[in-house]
């Protein structure tokens, strides 16, 4: 780097070598880029062209029957069956993060006691490994696989819906909730150690305080992302906007589909501004 | 009237009694007699009995790794469609293209206000709706997908853009870089090392996605889940649930380390 000439040494740009991980990203990486691509093509053979002339012909008399001018004619006890179909919805997202929460709040000391304990004991590792795999198996699963299993145990309706929504998110905010509790300054729940607390106490008193703020955002979070869920929770837990929403699809009902779609998008937003509130509130 | 409401509003008492009283109204309807189906007892423990000891026979693990290549072809074509789209909206959506020009920052509300509506609706009722529109094709169901993911991974890009701190965009600044050179050389690269880890983070919930598009007839593993469900096959649904896990498992890692290279 010995040159005189201080603008080449500015804008000389020296490509790194790519390393072993690199290269094994990037062999692996494209490869699995392209097959995906070509798969969908392949498979996309014989099928409806998405992109035809008589496919838009379709698609426009979708929209027209679902945005019709029948959507927004109540025929008789129509408009009713959607509001209490918008309530079940409802009910079954505050029922699903109520679960969550709670389970996720109860349990965390188990996943994080690790930290409490200096001398870490056989049984604090145990608890943290066993946590966090639970964590993760939760998580990894999709709300609606559990809801299939759920079904088989819990007769179908909001309930076994909330359940099987609050397993999955039990998964997101155990693993949100013990990141951050590791990530606390530990300094008061020595304290509190130091002067006799139980673990249980370290944890309402020490613990539990300072991440409640962060634990409310999360609860929040998922609640929003719930609500979203919920409706499709709905095909299989056979309650709620999404379970009737497939119905009418099914059954060429599309004014009603659209009045579902606006009470989908009506509860979703009012959510959205309730978790804006309330964070405010809480701040 | 107007200061009792946000009082009101801002009050920590009236939100714990208001949810309070919507939890409670959420469990009335609940008929909390006939809450399990007859035999529940012998089915949680046949379940767990085959979580315990999932089918792990060749005939079940060929089916089951051709299940993930189908998952993971949909998650992998629906998230680079996202990308493709959601990353440039998001650039527009920051606002950032432009200090003061008064249609650049209509654009971004614009921009906006349609990422916002496409991420409002599940991927599996845009599935649904295409479905209806279109007809069944994979394409469909990628793109289901694409949209509302392009619309968080927009509105998720236009925020980091949005906050890279003063002190980096000044030192550019200083060494005569301006518009556009601004915004390549002091904000993308501040904010790439996570927005690519939150891209990680989109693949793993891609792959979820993906594995449920068997509720509008595309296969991968929600569908063999379906079909051994319909058996009464526990144990190769607990195969497909650990074989979900370790796809998700395995993206996850990968995002771990590509992140830390990424910050030293």
């Amino acid at each position: 780097m010995g040159t005189s000439n201080t603008r080449d040494r500015t804008y000389s740009f020296t490509p790194k070598i790519p390393g072993p991980f690199a290269l094994t990203f990037i062999g692996l990486g494209i490869p699995i880029f392209i097959a995906s691509w070509v798969f969908i093509f392949v498979e996309s053979q014989g099928k409806r062209s998405l992109f035809s002339l008589e496919n838009l012909d379709r698609a426009q008399s979708f929209l027209g029957q679902v945005f019709g001018a029948d959507t927004w004619k109540s025929r008789g006890a129509e408009l009713p069956d959607v509001f209490i179909l918008a309530t079940d919805t409802i009910a079954m997202s505050v029922l699903a993060i109520a679960l969550a929460g709670v389970f996720s709040v109860v349990l965390l000391p188990l996943a994080t006691a690790r930290q409490d304990d200096q001398r870490a004991g056989y049984l604090a590792n145990s608890g943290y490994a066993v946590m966090r795999a639970l964590f993760v198996f939760t998580r990894a699963v999709p709300e609606l696989l559990w809801a299939l299993i759920v079904v088989f145990i819990i007769s179908p309706g909001i309930f076994a819906g909330a359940i099987a929504l609050a397993i999955h998110n039990f998964g997101v905010i155990g693993r949100l909730g013990a990141d951050s509790i590791e990530s606390l300054d530990r300094a008061p729940v020595v304290a509190l150690e130091s002067t006799g607390a139980s673990s249980a106490q370290r944890y309402v008193i020490g613990v539990l305080p300072l991440v409640s703020r962060q634990l409310l955002t999360f609860l929040f979070y998922r609640w929003e992302v719930i609500i979203r869920t919920t409706a499709v929770v709905g095909f299989v837990a056979a309650s709620g906007i999404g379970y009737q929403m497939r119905l009418d699809l099914s059954l060429f009902r599309y004014d009603e589909v659209g009045r579902l779609l606006i009470a989908y998008v009506v509860i979703v937003w009012m959510v959205d501004l309730l978790s804006t509130l309330v964070r405010r509130a809480f701040k | 009237m107007i200061s009792m409401i946000t009082n009101l509003l801002e009050n920590r008492r009236v939100w714990i009694l208001f949810f309070a009283a919507l939890l409670m109204w959420s469990a009335s309807p609940v008929d909390w007699v006939n809450l399990t189906n007859e035999g529940a007892g012998s089915a949680i423990r046949s379940i767990v009995g085959s979580f315990l000891a999932p089918d792990l026979s060749p005939k079940t693990m060929g089916e089951v790794i051709q299940a993930m290549w189908i998952t993971l072809a949909y998650a992998v074509t629906a998230l680079s469609l996202a990308i493709f789209f959601g990353l440039p909206l998001g650039l527009i959506a920051s606002g950032v293209l432009s200090t003061d020009q008064r249609f650049v920052l209509a654009l971004a509300v614009f921009v906006r206000a349609y990422l916002g509506m496409i991420r409002s609706i599940h991927e599996l009722i845009w599935a649904l709706l295409f479905v209806s529109a279109f007809g069944l094709s994979p394409a469909a169901g990628i793109i289901a997908i694409a949209l509302p993911y392009s619309g968080i991974i927009g509105r998720i890009f236009a925020e980091r853009l949005q906050d890279v701190p003063e002190g980096h965009i000044t030192a550019c600044q200083v060494s005569g870089a301006s518009g556009l050179k601004l915004i390549a050389l002091a904000r993308i690269p501040t904010v790439l090392p996570d927005t690519i880890s939150y891209l990680f983070y989109r693949f793993e919930c891609a792959i979820r996605t993906a594995s449920v598009l068997s509720f509008i007839g595309l296969g991968g593993i929600g569908f063999q889940v379906h079909i051994a469900m319909s058996d009464l096959k526990f144990e190769t649904v607990a195969t497909l649930f650990y074989s979900l896990l370790a796809l998700i498992l395995i993206v996850g890692l990968i995002g771990r380390s590509v992140r830390k290279r990424l910050l030293t």
